[in-house]
């Protein structure tokens, strides 16, 4: 749709994208090489960047969805592109476009707070722990808060 | 860190390069344990003016900004409470296991840091910590985590109304020590130097009856022999006065049990049905009633206690039934610990009774205790009976007193005094923090 | 002077509700030297911007800083209920919220044809449309407005009686209620200004010698009188209570809460049980005091009922003191909960109160030049110059006239250690004070 090529061109500009040079800085500081043992470069910033700047079905893809947000990338890239704000704006996309939403809402507020990959990455790690623990997980930070109080008064 | 694409695997993963601590237990620490530190927190204190986080900020971003401190103050407007939250430096923390670099490492002081060397603030730990804790600066995503300000905390210091506490955790445990002496002295009195003491009725006039053997003989024979029923009246004596404190210090079975488990430490769980703790009453039941029914007492041949204490000497060996049940007893401690005392034993069975109209209780105080982050208490008590589930979301369980053999191993563990003895009239709703 | 720097982030917002636009100005270094800041700046800002019928809010220097009690921001504006400038101060956690979130002085003038609520964070004012809480009672206000905006640390909210046009309406700092008495709300519901919010996620360096500093005067002011000058039962305590109220004290349960940094709480929760008429059952619930005066002419009018009526006025945004003065003589719960709910329904003309509705020993004018909420304890002219210094500094008025042992240049000393400095700002404060 004509609108959504121009949210995605202004979330391509405005993250900088275009100033890339694929040097791989972020990808070697990028946690999701040891999160997904399916890493791959599609999912790396420098292969977001590049399917976002050379294709425009990048919304459609699934490899927007595993990065954590950290910034690891942003703060290391000698352009100075972003692939935090760029994620974010493609992601907002998908979902106002309503194409696909991966993210995880918490059980209590019903707020979105990580992409599922994130957590489930987060619930394979700690699988071990008992059910009342991993309940507590899915909430948003601050229902998290909110219950813990709730729970200790 | 290093990329990994699909064809080649044979690259530096993060085992080489940052490999999980390894668990290690020395001798000194059976002793001497790891110190756990922690800051509790008295609500009943709290004003809420939100000075902690003042001065936690300050540390952390050299300014005063209280949306960027480790320690949060939570107001509550409906019910007008506060509660601070912040990093409870778990025993086995989550986040550690969560976070994809390995930056957070537990240290010898048992502080939990953040290595910021490797730590790519993606903020998997805020989502992975169980108790909330603030850790991801709002503003500028960087993670600072509590790190108890190395040992001296800021915010204990300047708390205007003492609400937050540092506590460095007790760590000598000396209960251990004296159990295990009362045990095997124990044993050797009831088993070698005075045979077959415990259960039998004819070591001369001074005998520890076994309330399940007097009973049993009442049943059988129909005649009550005061002088015998009298002295069961010790041991109920010692009951009423310290829960089944018998079954943890005295009994010589317990003491065998004990031994059977240091060698069997990883134990693999019975299933539920098996679960009933009111077994043990049955038993009781059924050994009085057969010893009615039969006129002799049906079950003191085969118990076990019975046949350690007669084990020893000219006159007696284990002979096949004995050996069986007590060896078979013995191979179930694979599955959970003290498993016949817990479901099985009908002397335990009439000792739960009268623990039941006892004087003393054990005690988990809920402010002291650091519940999920700690929960070392329901590890090691060998009835099971602390409820670990409840303490992990933050409620201290009540604890049966007809199922605590008072072994003490609660207390003597807890490096935060919050599992105590306490008179059964005393309150235990949490009060002031005492250190 | 240079020092102001770090203590202000020298931002001024200003919004236009008539044409629904906001910007945000630099402070004027000039007035910063002359004026130093609170209520001096405030009123400076509101003869700027008279011809609109501005409301100033703003805070002082030592806001937000090590200093004890630095809660304080002012709203300074025309009283609908007196007739004067008054300076009415908004104290928990307004000050600190305000400056870290960005600006130090909002100017908001004109008045929008629909209800507004104003939102600063991180330095940005935006104006959200407020319709959906026009008539709500304020907790489910706080409610709605919670879930809708995610970074809102505090609140100010009208309630149903300013959306009505009741004079005796009281704006409400979260749910804890406030000392406006001057019509604050009043005003705000003229312009149609349902809230003001505050995210304060940012910070200012304020120095660590200022934390040493204020250590030092927390010890001058326990050393002789301890802790036990604290809550808001010692507050009543010094403007008199009246003895039929000691047993409804006696039943309830009372914890102290303080402020933004206040060593020495002058507030409480109250954790109560009262027979609901409406429900005819017994509830408990749970009520934050803040407003002293308030408290005690309630107390005055009916006794008993003193905790769910101040509870009822907190509901509605109502004033106790306003409400005091339309409630029948001795009338049942229900007939006065009935007629604080009608009240704060039916509108009246707002009238000039030309009487000093306190008792107490400052000179009415004064007080009423404070928004009529402070507490009374000392002698007028006393009186007149703590308040006027907290309200220009930017401490709580409440803690200066409570302590007198700090003195004036033992806040300055917060701001500058330099003694040439120091003799300056004390000649800028006193040229203050005489006008």
């Amino acid at each position: 749709m004509a609108n959504g090529k121009d949210m995605i061109a202004e979330a391509k500009r405005s993250s900088g994208a275009h100033s890339c040079v694929e040097c791989g800085r972020c990808v070697a500081v990028c946690p999701m090489a040891e999160m997904y043992s399916n890493f791959s470069i599609e999912m790396s910033p420098r292969g977001v960047i590049k399917k976002a700047l050379t294709g425009n079905d990048i919304i459609t893809d699934e490899n927007i969805w595993y990065c954590t947000e950290c910034n690891a990338g942003t703060d290391v890239c000698p352009q100075g592109v972003s692939c935090r704000d760029l994620i974010r704006g493609l992601r907002e996309i998908a979902i106002e476009e309503n194409i696909v939403e991966d993210l995880k809402h918490c059980t209590r507020c019903g707020r979105q707070f990580v992409s599922i990959p994130v957590e489930n990455f987060v619930f394979e790690r700690l699988r071990e722990e008992p059910p009342n623990v991993l309940d507590v997980l899915e909430l948003c930070p601050s229902c998290k808060r909110e219950v813990y109080m709730l729970r200790n008064t | 860190m290093q990329e990994q694409t699909n064809e080649q695997n044979n690259s530096i993963t993060l085992e080489d390069l940052r490999p999980r601590p390894e668990e290690k237990k020395t001798f000194p620490d059976h002793f001497m344990p790891r110190l756990h530190p922690g800051i509790l927190f008295d609500p009943k204190k709290c004003t809420g003016c939100g000075t902690c986080e003042m001065v936690c900020s300050l540390r952390n971003v050299s300014k005063i900004a209280p949306a960027s401190a480790s320690i949060k103050v939570l107001r509550d407007e409906d019910s007008v409470k506060n509660f601070a939250i912040l990093c409870q430096h778990c025993r086995k923390p989550l986040c550690i296991e969560a976070c994809p670099t390995r930056a957070i490492e537990k240290g010898e002081d048992g502080i939990v840091r953040i290595n910021k060397l490797f730590c790519v603030a993606c903020g998997l730990c805020t989502i992975a910590c169980p108790e909330a804790a603030p850790l991801q600066d709002p503003i500028t995503g960087e993670i600072n985590k509590c790190d108890l300000c190395d040992g001296d905390p800021q915010c204990v210091k300047y708390c205007p109304s003492g609400a937050l506490i540092l506590t460095k955790g007790k760590s000598f445990r000396w209960i251990k020590g004296l159990r295990w002496f009362v045990q095997t002295i124990s044993f050797l009195l009831l088993v070698v130097v005075l045979i077959g003491t415990f259960c039998s009725l004819k070591a001369g006039a001074l005998s520890l009856s076994c309330p399940a053997g007097v009973l049993q003989n009442i049943a059988s024979s129909g005649v009550v022999v005061l002088v015998w029923v009298l002295s069961t009246f010790l041991i109920i004596g010692l009951t009423i006065l310290a829960g089944r404190f018998f079954c943890g210090w005295i009994c010589p079975f317990g003491f065998f049990l004990d031994l059977v488990d240091k060698i069997t430490p990883k134990k693999i769980g019975l299933p539920s049905f098996f679960k009933s703790r009111m077994a043990k009453y049955g038993i009781l039941i059924g050994a009085v009633g057969g010893s009615c029914a039969f006129g002799f007492q049906v079950f003191c041949p085969i118990c076990p206690i019975g046949s350690i204490c007669r084990s020893h000497g000219a006159a007696g060996t284990l002979n096949g039934a004995n050996m069986g049940i007590v060896a078979a007893l013995a191979g179930l401690e694979v599955t959970e610990r003290r498993v016949w005392c817990r479901y099985f034993c009908p002397v335990g069975a009439i000792l739960a009774l009268f623990a039941k109209i006892g004087l003393i209780k054990i005690v988990i105080g809920a402010n002291q205790c650091k519940k999920f982050s700690c929960v070392q208490c329901a590890e090691v008590c060998p009835m099971g009976i602390i409820d670990a589930n409840k303490l992990r979301e933050g409620i201290s369980p009540e604890i049966p007193m007809t199922e605590c053999i008072t072994c003490m191993r609660c207390i003597d563990r807890c490096p935060y005094g919050a599992a105590k003895i306490r008179f059964r009239w005393q309150k235990t709703i949490p009060g002031n923090i005492e250190l | 002077m240079k020092l102001f720097n770090n203590l202000y982030n020298m931002k001024v917002g200003i919004v236009d509700l008539s044409e629904l636009s906001s910007e945000v100005i630099s402070l004027d270094e000039q007035i910063v030297e002359e004026k130093i800041g609170g209520a001096a700046i405030n009123e400076d800002l509101f003869n700027q911007y008279k011809e609109d019928v501005p409301l100033v809010i703003g805070v002082g220097p030592l806001t937000g800083s090590f200093a004890p009690a630095s809660c304080l921001a002012v709203a300074t504006f025309l009283s609908p209920r007196f007739g004067n400038l008054c300076h009415v101060p908004l104290m928990l956690r307004t000050g600190p919220e305000m400056k870290f979130s960005g600006i130090d002085f909002l100017v908001v003038k004109g008045s929008a044809s629909l209800p507004k609520i104003v939102h600063i964070d991180k330095g940005t004012i935006r104006i959200l449309s407020a319709e959906h809480l026009i008539g709500v009672d304020i907790p489910e206000g706080l409610q709605r407005l919670k879930k809708e905006i995610m970074d809102s640390r505090s609140i100010l909210l009208t309630g149903p009686a300013a959306d009505n046009g009741i004079p005796g309406a009281s704006v409400s700092i979260g749910f804890n209620g406030s000392l406006d008495k001057a019509g604050l709300a009043f005003l705000m519901a003229s312009k149609n200004l349902k809230g003001v919010i505050f995210n304060g996620t940012g910070g200012l360096p304020f120095t660590e010698d200022n934390l040493k500093h204020n250590e030092t005067l927390e010890r001058k002011l326990f050393e002789d009188e301890g802790r036990k000058n604290e809550g808001f039962l010692t507050m009543l305590d010094k403007i008199g209570i009246k003895e039929n109220l000691k047993g409804v004290i006696k039943k309830a349960k009372w914890r102290d809460m303080a402020c933004y940094h206040c060593p020495s709480p002058c507030m409480s929760s109250v954790q109560f049980t009262w027979h609901d008429p409406r429900k005819n059952s017994r509830v408990e619930d749970n009520i934050f005091l803040s407003d002293h005066l308030g408290f005690l002419a309630l107390a005055k009018k009916s006794g008993r009922d003193v905790f769910p009526l101040s509870e009822s006025c907190r509901r509605f945004g109502l004033d106790p003191v306003a409400v005091t003065e339309r409630l029948p003589e001795n009338e049942s719960l229900l007939e006065s909960l009935k007629a604080i709910e009608k009240m704060s329904i039916t509108p009246e003309e707002p009238e000039i109160k030309n009487e000093s509705h306190q008792i107490g020993e400052a000179p009415a004018e004064m007080h009423k030049l404070f928004g009529g909420g402070i507490p009374p304890i000392l002698p007028g002219e006393l009186w007149r110059k703590r308040v006027c210094l907290s309200m220009i500094l930017g401490v709580c008025p409440i803690f200066l006239v409570r302590f007198q042992q700090i003195s004036e240049s033992d806040l300055l000393k917060f701001l500058t250690k330099n003694e040439s400095d120091l003799s300056i700002l004390e000649e800028k404060i006193r040229f203050i004070l005489e006008n």
